[in-house]
């Protein structure tokens, strides 16, 4: 995986928002949805950004204590795990992003560096499978509400 | 003298739906239970879905409100719900004629279960231009279907879950069974097909991003209160 590659969510079908410093995320192709918390939903900030690994390995490292080697490895398997499933794809519409700024670590007591966990639930697969097309109208409900 | 009280109330909402009202009535006198009840709810609609239901006269009870939404007109008729059970269908959609017999005969002989739910079908409505059909998305195989659409709950039961969530545009079936789930109630989707979710051209999913996060913020809820949950029962005490 190059370092300087830029991601991007695999819009329309996945959507994201991250509340509460947890990313949610929902895939409405296959109903999975996913949580990112901690160093997790850090790095899903980063890719929502367009960072590229190797910047957002950097800054983690600012944030975390921890081996940078760690901290790197971490980020690589979680944007595995995300291409996996389908969440993010590779955007190659852009320049890479080069800029990395390793600098110094951010002052007092770093909290340690946790590895980053997704979180796949399937409990609600069969309603979120049927939900998107359903609800919401270009012409009934519930768009007219929304001009009002 | 008053009317003997049906068993079951069924809530169609309608918001500027006459191309498929008809149907849609006519899917709930097709039933083979004839106990039931039909309160239409026409949201405001500025068609003529009003002429539509006035075809039907006195096999409908017809409420018109101001515009206010999906949820809220589900609500509202509820509200005048007379039946030990409710039932809800989407003007443009259709049930099975053996809908509530099935459901009805399933909640006799299990009085465990509180939501009764079932599959459904999706068809791609027949009007549809060929170019219009190739562009939507219709898996051709039953799929479970927890869905107000094929619903039946104990007017009582809906109440202890409350009503569907009037702030929501998207995920408003999804938010309404998460609170259910929590709350510990007995679910059954049951093998039968018995709701016809028509796919046309006005519901194919083109929605805004933004409306589409709320989908985001109900499974937020939802893994919140479970969490909540779980941290109660591993609490001091048990």
């Amino acid at each position: 995986m190059p370092q300087a590659k830029r991601y991007r969510v695999n819009a329309p079908q996945v959507v994201a928002e991250i509340m509460g410093g947890e990313a949610i995320i929902v895939n409405l192709d296959t109903g999975a949805y996913f949580s990112l918390r901690d160093t997790a939903a850090a790095i899903w900030e980063g890719l929502e950004r367009g960072d590229s690994a190797a910047r957002i390995t950097a800054a983690l490292a600012r944030r975390y204590a921890g081996e940078p080697q760690a901290i790197e490895s971490a980020v690589h398997v979680l944007i595995d795990e995300l291409l996996r499933e389908s969440l993010i794809e590779p955007d190659d519409s852009g320049d890479a992003d080069t800029r990395v700024e390793p600098g110094l670590p951010e002052a007092g007591e770093r909290p340690a560096f946790t590895r980053p966990e997704l979180e796949k639930y399937t409990d609600m697969a069969d309603l979120l499978l049927l939900d998107p097309i359903h609800e919401v109208d270009d012409q009934g409900w519930p768009s007219a509400n929304a001009q009002r | 003298m008053p009317l003997p009280s049906p068993l079951v109330s069924v809530v169609v909402t309608c918001f500027n739906r006459e191309r498929y009202l008809g149907e849609a009535l006519d899917s709930l006198l097709a039933q083979t239970f004839t106990g039931h009840e039909i309160i239409l709810v026409d949201d405001g609609s500025t068609d003529g879905s009003a002429a539509v239901a006035a075809r039907y006269g006195g096999r409908l009870r017809y409420v018109h409100q101001e515009n206010r939404g999906a949820s809220a007109a589900k609500n509202a008729g509820v509200g005048l719900a007379r039946g030990r059970y409710v039932a809800f269908l989407d003007s443009d959609d259709l049930w099975t004629p053996d809908k509530l017999a099935v459901q009805l005969a399933y909640a006799r002989a299990h009085p465990e279960a509180d939501l009764l739910y079932a599959h459904g079908r999706q068809f791609i409505s027949p009007e549809l231009p060929e170019t219009e059909r190739a562009r939507l998305h219709c898996p051709v195989e039953p799929m479970p279907a927890p869905i107000s659409g094929t619903l039946l709950v104990e007017g009582a039961t809906f109440r202890r879950v409350g009503p569907f969530r009037t702030d929501l545009k998207v995920g408003i079936d999804v938010e309404w069974h998460l609170r259910a789930k929590s709350l510990g109630l007995g679910i059954t989707v049951l093998p039968e097909t018995l709701l016809l979710r028509r796919v046309h051209a006005t519901n194919s999913g083109l929605t805004e991003q933004g409306e589409r996060r709320q989908h985001a913020r109900i499974l937020k809820e939802h893994l919140d209160r479970m969490r909540r949950g779980r941290a109660g029962q591993s609490g001091p005490g048990g």
